[in-house]
């Protein structure tokens, strides 16, 4: 990830406390809405002509005091709580004010990230302390005029060359081999980024999933993933890890198994941050961050919980109305030990109407330059998004590659980029597949191994207690699950344990229903040999089907042959 | 679930089930036991259901070729004393038309 100002924007914006950006001469470069509001700029003035060092007044949130920031200087960056802010009425209030630099490969400090955060107390501050703020202003401009040049003599300047010279020489071979060792190191992390991306993305009932990743010449920071959750929901991850090379590999390697763990035992996105921040800041100490954008899709419900930490906003394309907007909350940025106590994360839910789109990027795509140096932007890709969105995902993402590639002109990409789509199929299609309406709102449940059948059974059989299902009734639909999921596992999903069973089910006092679909290609139900035929008692399989229509009042398969709706009403006759 | 080997005379064996019957792991179990017992040489395997809870058709279709196999070196499956929907598969199944199912407790 490098620092643009689209990226500022987004970085700041998503952030609730006052926070801005500003460059190495302390010239602002953006802010956040709340630091403008309360700040008292005039909405003519350009932010880039307004100064952080310039006594700034804040009016705060938490009294109607006129507070001024503290001088602020370059050598405050990435010190925390360097500022102090004292009121108009020169008491001292308690202000936690956090910057973090963005430092360029040269170790030159670039540009840093500003936010105050409120802290409850406030100090009353007699003339000590007042003196005390007084006292390391003049220190500090002191330090800045300070002449360390000393007068040298020739003799002396020749005797500094030829060792400066012996010096340069020594330093080039190391050079070279550092070089060497560098360039293995980056192949090694190039090798970890890959390794981490998705090799194949899954199949879901009615979600289509794209993507495409574009290297750029150093390895870069872009992750993502696609995760099924425990309880079968869709977790759609990208991150974007600060810098590029080794340390982003590593960084971005350790978030994603963090997000993997947080993601199989959490299904809230804000607090899933909220664990990755809290583990990443405990042992990263370095300059490095990440942004990241979390989404858990339920399928059924066509609806996503999603956060954002610092991350560009991915944008939804609504196919009915043939418009875009975009996915916004606000959340820190994630792995800054400045900001690991501060920093929060909400969430957001949208649901989806069928055939919306979302596409999800990291900044290296809106930041791909063309030869005048003009980056490609947010505003093109939204145009190419409502241009293309009709499309299959994989056309959409290609079509936007293109039109990127295109506007870049044959410049090199400066940064490497991500895109990722979704589609929405419309839910109302697994319905009219499994039997039920919508309007009976059957349960829902995926699974895709054996092993994965008692939890089915535990939950269908559960609800027939509760019902008041005998215990007969409740052992015979006990063996109707487990042949009719072993049935679609072995036989219909022909043992592909990434393909799923999708179970839909509705107990009431009236009856049990049950709807089982797999991803075969389906078989002939109608024509299933007798297992009572001579010919056929001693073959080993062919009985599973039998004796479930033997256990239940009524089977349905529907023509593919790939769903069985099996329907068991409390206390029928028994066969 | 459990699989109890015991083998009350040089001729006889009894593999005794206790909990469910489906999963893969316990079809490859029960075949292990029963390569084992024939390479001892029994001529008589009895496979006690009493305490089998639960079985699948995949359970049911593996009892039916053991059954065969052991019938071509010789060897009997009897199965014994199967009750409540254990024994409603059998019989729905209608193992009763090509191999014994005793109700009686062999071991006593």
């Amino acid at each position: 990830m490098s620092l643009a100002v689209e990226n500022c924007n987004d970085l700041v914006d998503a952030i609730s406390d006052p926070a801005c950006f500003i460059k190495d001469d302390l010239s602002v470069i953006c802010c956040n809405e709340t630091f403008f509001s309360l700040s008292g700029l005039d909405l003519n003035t350009p932010i880039k002509n307004f100064k952080l060092d310039e006594c700034i007044s804040l009016k705060h949130t938490w009294s109607d005091d006129e507070i001024f920031i503290y001088p602020f200087k370059k050598k405050d960056i990435g010190i925390r709580n360097s500022l102090i802010i004292k009121n108009s009425t020169n008491s001292v209030l308690n202000v936690s004010v956090r910057s973090v630099p963005f430092v360029e490969d040269s170790g030159e400090v670039k540009a840093a990230f500003v936010v105050f955060k409120e802290k409850v107390e406030k100090i009353e501050a007699g003339g000590e302390i007042i003196e005390l703020i007084e006292q390391q202003e003049e220190r500090l401009e002191k330090l800045d005029g300070v002449d360390n040049g000393e007068a040298l003599t020739n003799s002396k300047l020749k005797k500094l060359i030829v060792e400066k010279n012996r010096q340069l020489i020594e330093a080039n071979r190391t050079l070279q081999k550092v070089k060497e060792e560098i360039n293995e190191e980056l192949e090694m992390a190039k090798s970890v980024q890959d390794s981490l991306m998705p090799k194949k993305l899954p199949d879901f009932t009615n979600i289509d999933v794209s993507s495409i990743y574009m290297p750029a010449a150093m390895v870069g920071g872009d992750f993502y993933d696609i995760i099924n959750t425990q309880t079968r929901k869709i977790a759609i991850l990208i991150f974007d890890v600060s810098g590029h090379g080794v340390p982003a590999a590593l960084i971005g390697a350790t978030a994603k198994m963090l997000f993997a763990h947080y993601i199989e035992t959490m299904e809230s996105p804000a607090k899933i941050f909220h664990e990755v921040n809290s583990k990443l800041c405990s042992f990263l100490k370095t300059e490095h961050y990440l942004t990241a954008f979390l989404g858990i899709m339920d399928p059924i419900q066509s609806r996503m919980v999603y956060s954002r930490a610092g991350h560009v906003k991915p944008v939804v394309y609504h196919a009915a109305k043939k418009e875009v907007s975009a996915l916004d909350v606000r959340g820190f940025f994630i792995g800054h030990s400045a900001l690991a106590d501060i920093a929060e994360y909400k969430e957001e839910t949208i649901f989806f109407d069928p055939d919306d789109k979302v596409i999800f990027y990291t900044d290296g795509l809106t930041e791909g330059c063309n030869k005048n140096n003009e980056l490609y932007g947010r505003e093109r890709l939204i145009e190419k998004v409502k241009d293309c969105g009709h499309m299959p995902p994989s056309d959409l993402l290609n079509e936007v590659l293109e039109d990127q590639v295109n506007f870049r002109g044959g410049v090199e990409l400066r940064d490497d980029f991500t895109m990722l789509c979704i589609q929405i199929r419309d839910s109302g299609y697994l319905m009219r597949q499994s039997g039920f309406t919508k309007e009976d709102a059957p349960n829902t449940i995926i699974i895709y191994a054996p092993q994965e059948i008692d939890g089915v059974c535990s939950s269908i059989l559960k609800a027939m207690d509760h019902c008041g299902f005998s215990d007969k009734e409740i052992k015979r639909i006990r063996v109707c699950i487990v042949e009719t999921l072993l049935n679609s596992m072995v036989h219909g999903n022909k043992n592909n344990s990434n393909r799923k069973v999708i179970i839909l089910y509705k107990v009431t006092q009236e009856k049990v229903v049950l709807s089982i679909i797999d991803e075969g290609d389906g078989f002939d139900y109608d024509n299933l040999p007798n297992p009572l035929d001579p010919e056929n008692l001693l073959k080993e399989s062919g009985r599973g089907i039998f004796i479930v229509k033997n256990y239940v009042d009524e089977v349905h398969f529907n023509k593919k042959g790939n769903r069985i709706l099996v329907v068991k009403y409390h206390g029928g006759d028994d066969k | 679930m459990e699989m109890n080997v015991s083998q009350p005379d040089q001729n006889t064996a009894m593999i005794q089930m206790i909990g469910q019957f489906w999963k893969k792991e316990e079809l490859i179990l029960f075949k292990k036991h029963i390569n084992e017992l024939v390479d001892k040489g029994v001529n008589k395997i009895i496979v006690d259901l009493f305490r089998l809870s639960f079985i699948s058709s995949q359970g049911l279709g593996l009892f039916v070729t053991t059954f065969s196999e052991l019938k071509e070196k010789d060897c009997e499956l009897v199965l014994n004393r199967p009750k409540g929907c254990v024994k409603e598969m059998i019989d729905l199944s209608g193992f009763d038309m090509f191999m014994k199912i005793d109700e009686t407790n062999e071991e006593s």
